[in-house]
């Protein structure tokens, strides 16, 4: 069944604001920790060979902020598909 | 081959911005993305023209390396590679949206921008090691040190992701009052006491009086760090 124009554009609207969440959480931040992989490995340190401790705790404690990011976000748009 | 790492971190920087931008514009519209994006620029180049001014660290090792003229990037705004300020908008960005709308969104402001500046000094402890011994930049002076990284700029990214948290949340997203700043702006803006929604030029007004009055906090509280580490 057709939704109502206005309901159709909020539930666009939703759609949009979770897809904006998930493209700066995990696209930039996972874009960010890339690319700083590449540098390294150009560089004098090898993120494979030589890692600083300070990279791995840090990837250590962005990564899990990543997933539980995005977990959220994927829990909050089942809960709202639930309740359509 | 050197330079080709400068040209890589500085066209990355500028490509990973441009996905930040597309998110907070599907998250929250062009207004609010704009506004996060040139403030950005604005509330990070004092300090770091400061920062380079003033001897702490240096910029240029790749000048002249490419072309004669080359200052070491391809942007810049006065004496600051555009993408460092490009660095600092995709942290404060993606701090921003994990804590304010993912993970802390019924919390108080203050804790969600706390958590904010210290993911965003996790993330430098990523950022800065990499970039600096690649000579991206180089510190300069002595200074109590992590790997070789002053103790004191890690002072200024929780200070400076903390401090535009608040001033974003509290101006752009929507216009609220920040209690210090309260009595000030009633006078000279004629606010009134429950402010949720303001014309754009008030916004801006308040956006730019904001950023000038924290940024003269976080330059003094950075600079009592570098004094005292």
């Amino acid at each position: 069944m057709a939704l109502p124009k206005s309901a159709e554009l909020e539930v666009k609207e939703k759609a949009d604001k979770e897809t904006g969440s998930r493209i700066v959480i995990f696209g930039a931040l996972a874009s960010v920790i890339l690319w700083l992989i590449v540098l390294a490995e150009g560089g004098p340190i090898k993120p494979f060979t030589g890692l600083p401790m300070s990279f791995l705790y840090s990837v250590g404690i962005t990564l899990p902020v990543i997933f539980l990011s995005v977990l959220a976000i994927a829990r909050t748009g089942r809960e709202k598909n639930k309740t359509h | 081959m050197i330079v080709a790492i400068a040209i890589i971190a500085e066209l990355g920087a500028f490509l990973i911005a441009g996905i930040v931008v597309y998110g907070l514009k599907k998250r929250y519209g062009w207004t609010v993305a704009s506004f996060f994006l040139l403030g950005s620029i604005l509330w990070t180049t004092p300090l770091e023209t400061l920062g380079i001014s003033t001897g702490s660290y240096s910029y240029s090792t790749f000048a002249g390396s490419l072309f004669p003229g080359y200052a070491g990037y391809l942007v810049w705004i006065g004496i600051v590679p555009l993408w460092i300020e490009m660095g600092w908008f995709i942290v404060s960005a993606s701090s921003f949206m994990i804590f304010h709308d993912v993970l802390l969104p019924r919390s108080k402001t203050l804790a969600a921008a706390l958590f904010a500046g210290l993911f965003a000094v996790d993330l430098d402890l990523m950022i800065d090691p990499v970039a600096s011994s690649n000579k991206l930049w180089v510190w300069l002076g002595p200074s109590l040190s992590i790997l070789g990284i002053p103790l004191y700029n890690y002072v200024g990214w929780f200070l400076l992701i903390f401090l535009y948290d608040i001033i974003i949340w509290n101006t752009v997203i929507a216009f609220r009052q920040i209690k210090v700043l309260s009595f000030v702006e009633r006078k000279l803006f004629s606010m009134k006491d429950s402010v949720s929604s303001v014309s754009l030029s008030k916004k801006l007004t308040g956006f730019l009086f904001r950023m000038f009055v924290f940024e003269i906090l976080a330059i003094f509280l950075i600079k009592a760090a570098s004094v005292v580490l």
